[in-house]
């Protein structure tokens, strides 16, 4: 024990005396700790996903699948019947529930009044399911009449302050008010959903009578099984029970609508275990954007990777220098030190350092976990419970980056003859040269290949974001949530037109740059009718103007706001899709309803989806008198009275909407914004590109101290027989070149070929150059250089006076 | 030809501080063989280290045909070790992954001089060492006493005006070194200048003229004859 404590003393006091490979040691076992802390955080937080309730291992969502007008489907929603059916005819669930999400509802209590996304509708089983912790009001049955609202505590702050929130009302924008009859704990944030108001679902019918549809599936639907029932036995025996049922539905609705609407050919349904719907499911209409599992599994990998990478450096780093070591070896071995005892001195050193380095990760982890959680738009807190990993793990995991470490030195050092040592002095064996020069390689090709594969997405990135949309996107406001104005717009409008810096307005459904959604037209071709899917999009007539798009030929409607102009507006891809050689006064319907539209105009292709996707053809047209426009469009010809116009617009707004919520984007954020998942890719590999840097950084320091001190003799004979520092310099820096250079330059296909997999993805896309890769390497090879020489030994600098 | 003129070397090693020679004066002339014999420890080596410009001296002067070499910069200093000093130490130090013909060609390299040239002095060399049969083997594959000549070539090859050995026949045995000492001999009747450093006072006396080295300190008129 007092052996131990003198080892633990021995190597605490290297590194306080800036011994600086126990320093390096210490530095490289602190990166590989605090990355994979923040990956194995990150695992669990990610496999803990909706595993809060307390039933939640039996607890299942009900998904359907089935064909629609000849499309197959996969649908994360099921009908709504579907709840009460298997309550009331399986024993074997012990309570089901369904929810669904209120469409953007603005809500208000008295003067406070905020735009709510989570808002659910749902039935008063709901928290039998989900049972987060009822904090104050009505812990049972919270949700039992049809003005039932609970809240989440954050919200009850939000709205009620101080205030005892249990049976103040709310009101919503669709008419409807509830009184709060419990608040709860929020969700944990790891959760496939998070509600802040949860709504008794009856008060639906006040809006509009539904009829228990079983071809609408619209609702999420959850049950709870008893223990020990299986999941496949209920699905097998639901999907038995319903069969008949839903073919007779399917047949009324068809012989009712004619085969026209949305002919909806089979459904069945299928239980899905709550705890793996994030990693695992990918569905239509998920609440969230799920996860996949094979994301958590390569940064697993990769956490292990970069652990094991870190304990082969500390390993080489400690070999490299042994004759640092060796003389003391000799000594003890000499005095009477056992074999059994000089390695618990190397384990003891190894677990020491690996433990200073834990330390200084935690310290790490603490101070960058912000910047990752902004960067990667995470929720992980050392001392959450949703992404904590138990001391006791790590520990474990310290102790085995300790052993694992330590255990190659400790034989290799403890197995020298002490005889030898003293005989000869000690050289290290040419044996290790080969695979400690492939070692320092691979970690400098990976360093290579993350640093040109980064600048190559960041070369995409730039390229998408510079390249030309075919429309004017600078200085226009996208004025949010345009239904509210209802029929005033075109007052609106002209009021806003008259803001000094203002040159257009104009309005449209779909905002350019989002995915536009489709509809079904029909036409007569040169061989009969047909039917063609198009993205279309309704537009003001003075979009073209405000975005500044051109058009090819004839023109668009004009005056007249107040009627529907039946005039289209096509764009090239979609002329050539069609097969037009004269696109105009070509008569074309939707084919669900029978409006006759005419084409007036073709205009030039320009970007309106997402720059990742290639140009489709698309329909543009005027707004139908029901439906509104959901984004105005302002363009400013003076970004200086920016304030001054935003401050206008809000008032007028507020005027003629009587105090709806003002949001507005520019257009060129929602544009940016469409890279964010390109953005997020490059964050992520620049991080790692930092730390294979930093880690090839210390595969070369190794690699050179091997060499140099493989080759000490030699270079000392050199010098004295008349070779200069800058010759014996020329010479390592060869000798380790050798295998980094390979390295180096292997880097390049690689990152070429990979980079090339990931611009497959994108339908415009723009090479990295390659003779840029080729600058990179060299500048790699450069740096290499300065570590070389800043990490060759004394035998290069030093008077050769130490021979024999 | 060349002088040491009042050198002193202390070493420090943290707070203490030892003196290891102390106001040692020492001349050679072209042609002279001296060797200087003293006790292990007394100083030998350090005092090769100086007078072998591979070390200065905390004080002192050392004169190399009247100019003091102890001003000149690291790089001048190479230059004349290059072209004028040879060493031989009792361990040949050859390189083990050089030919016996390349570790000769070793030092003529550092020195820029063209191939066609290297060659014919290495030969030359080889040639006088009887070694020339030898001249594609490793240095591995000879036995000692063909590597210390091999070491001996290597030190002749730049035909240097001064050979500084020290305990040149260190790891050999009697016979052995005495063929060594023969072939100093021999260097020395070619007009070459040697010191020559041993703890044995029968190979010290070898040489044609002795001093006494004892502690750092040259004892005065220690002419063993
Ligand atoms: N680099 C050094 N640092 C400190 N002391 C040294 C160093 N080199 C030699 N010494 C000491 O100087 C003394 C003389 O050594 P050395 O010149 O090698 O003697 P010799 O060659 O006659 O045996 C010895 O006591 C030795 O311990
Ligand atoms: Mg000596």
């Amino acid at each position: 024990m007092e052996q131990i404590y003198t080892y633990i003393k021995v190597a605490l006091r290297s590194l306080v005396k800036f011994r600086s490979d126990a320093i390096l040691n210490v530095i490289g076992l602190s990166v590989g700790i605090t990355i994979s802390l923040v990956v194995f955080m990150y695992v669990r937080y990610e496999l803990g996903y909706d595993k809060n309730y307390s039933k939640s291992e039996n607890t299942y969502r009900i998904i359907t699948t089935g064909n629609i007008s000849g499309s197959s489907f996969n649908s994360a929603l099921s009908p709504k019947p579907l709840a009460g059916f298997l309550k009331n005819n399986f024993q074997e669930v012990e309570v089901s529930t369904r929810l669904v999400r209120g469409s953007n509802k603005l809500i208000s209590h008295g003067d406070k009044k905020f735009n709510e996304a989570e808002f659910f509708y749902a039935d008063s089983s709901f928290f039998k399911v989900f049972d987060v912790p009822i904090i104050q009001g009505k812990p049972i049955n919270p949700l039992e009449s049809d003005e039932d609202v609970v809240i989440t505590s954050v919200i009850a702050k939000k709205y009620f302050g101080g205030e005892d929130p249990i049976g103040k009302k709310i009101e919503l924008d669709n008419g409807l008010s509830f009184y709060v009859t419990a608040v709860c704990e929020p969700q944990a944030p790891n959760s496939h959903f998070n509600f802040d108001f949860v709504a008794s679902e009856k008060s639906i019918n006040k809006l509009y009578i539904e009829k228990k549809n079983w071809l609408k599936i619209d609702w999420y639907t959850y049950l709870t099984l008893k223990p020990s029932v299986s999941s496949e036995h209920i699905e097998g025996r639901l999907n038995q029970e319903l069969k008949k049922k839903i073919k007779n539905k399917i047949q009324d609705s068809q012989e009712k609508s004619a085969g026209n609407n949305h002919n909806i050919k089979a459904l069945s349904f299928h239980l899905q275990p709550l705890e793996s719907i994030h990693l695992h499911s990918q569905l239509d209409d998920e609440l969230k954007t799920n996860s996949k599992h094979l994301y958590v599994k390569i940064f697993l990998y990769l956490a292990i990777f970069v652990l094991l990478i870190t304990c082969i450096n500390f390993i080489n780093l400690t070999t490299a220098r042994a004759s640092l070591r060796i003389k003391e070896i000799g000594v003890r071995k000499l005095i009477g030190g056992h074999r059994n005892s000089l390695m618990l001195q190397f384990l003891v050193e190894a677990i020491t350092y690996s433990f200073v380095a834990l330390f200084i990760g935690l310290v790490l982890v603490e101070l960058l976990l912000p910047g990752f959680n902004i960067l990667f738009d995470l929720n992980l807190k050392l001392n959450r419970s949703e992404s904590r990993i138990d001391l006791l793990y790590i520990l474990v995991v310290t102790f085995l980056i300790g052993i694992i470490s330590g255990l190659y030195p400790a034989i290799a050092f403890s197995r020298i003859n002490e005889v030898q040592i003293f005989k000869d002095g000690f050289q290290p064996k040419k044996k290790g040269l080969i695979i400690r020069g492939i070692l320092a390689a691979t970690q400098v090709m990976v360093a290579t290949f993350l640093i040109i594969f980064t600048l190559g997405m960041l070369w995409q990135i730039q390229f998408l974001r510079n390249k030309d949309l075919g429309f004017d996107s600078k200085n226009i406001i996208v004025v949010e949530r345009g239904y509210s104005l209802e029929k005033k717009f075109g007052e609106f409008k002209s009021h806003i037109k008259l803001i000094p810096g203002v040159e257009n307005v104009s309005a449209c459904l779909v905002l350019p740059g989002e995915k536009a959604s489709q509809e079904s037209f029909t036409y007569t071709g040169k061989d009969g009718d047909k039917m063609v899917l198009m993205p279309f999009n309704y537009i003001e007539k003075d979009f073209f103007k405000t975005l500044g798009l051109k058009l090819e030929a004839g023109g668009i409607w004009n005056g007249e706001t107040k009627k529907f102009s039946p005039d289209l507006l096509i764009n090239s891809s979609a002329k050539e899709e069609l097969g037009f050689t004269k696109a105009l006064g070509t008569e074309l319907q939707f084919t669900s309803h029978s409006k006759q539209l005419t084409i007036k105009g073709v205009f030039k292709d320009f970007h309106f989806e997402p720059i990742q996707f290639p140009i489709r053809p698309l329909i543009l047209m005027d707004i139908p008198k029901n439906i509104y426009y959901s984004n105005l469009l302002i363009k400013i010809n003076d970004a200086d009275k920016f304030n001054n116009i935003i401050g206008q617009v809000r008032e007028d707004w507020r005027a003629y909407t009587n105090n709806e919520p003002f949001e507005y984007r520019m257009l060129e954020d929602v544009l940016e914004n469409n890279l964010h998942e390109e953005n997020v890719v490059f964050k992520i590999i620049m991080v790692f590109m930092v730390l294979s840097l930093l880690i090839a950084w210390l595969g070369i320091r190794a690699f050179t101290a091997f060499v140099d001190e493989m080759k000490q003799k030699e270079f000392i004979s050199k010098k004295i027989i008349g070779a200069s520092p800058i010759q014996i310099f020329n010479e390592l820096f060869l000798s380790v070149s050798q295998y980094i250079l390979p390295g180096i330059l292997l880097a390049i296909p690689t990152a070429f070929s990979i980079l090339s997999l990931w611009l497959n993805g994108f339908a415009y896309y723009s090479r990295f150059p390659v003779l840029l890769m080729v600058a990179i390497a060299g500048i790699v090879w450069g740096l290499s250089f300065l570590l070389i020489l800043l990490h060759s030994g004394k035998s290069i600098r030093s008077n050769p006076t130490h021979i024999s | 030809m060349f002088q040491a003129i009042e050198i002193s070397k202390t070493y420090r090693k943290g707070e203490i501080s030892s003196v290891i020679l102390s106001n040692i004066n020492l001349e050679i002339n072209e042609g002279e063989y001296i060797s200087i014999f003293g006790p292990s420890g007394s100083g030998k080596t350090s005092l090769l280290n100086i007078v072998g410009l591979l070390d200065s001296p905390d004080s002192g002067e050392v004169l190399f045909h009247e100019k003091n070499i102890l001003s000149l910069n690291p790089k001048e200093r190479l230059n004349l070790r290059r072209k004028e000093i040879g060493y031989i130490f009792s361990d040949a130090n050859l390189i083990e992954e050089l030919t016996v013909a390349e570790n000769v060609e070793l030092p003529l390299l550092y020195q820029k001089i063209k191939k066609k040239d290297r060659q014919e002095q290495v030969s030359a060399i080889l040639g006088e060492m009887n070694l020339l049969h030898k001249k594609k083997e490793y240095p591995q594959n000879l036995t000692s006493l063909q590597q210390q000549k091999t070491a001996i070539a290597r030190a002749l090859v730049i035909n240097p005006s001064l050979i500084l050995a020290d305990e040149p026949t260190g790891n050999l045995n009697s016979t052995e070194g005495n063929e060594i000492l023969d072939l100093l001999s021999k260097i020395n009747d070619n007009g070459t200048s040697i010191f020559l450093f041993s703890h044995e006072k029968r190979i010290a006396e070898r040489a044609r003229k002795t001093v006494q080295l004892f502690d750092g300190h040259l004892l005065l008129d220690s002419s063993l004859k």
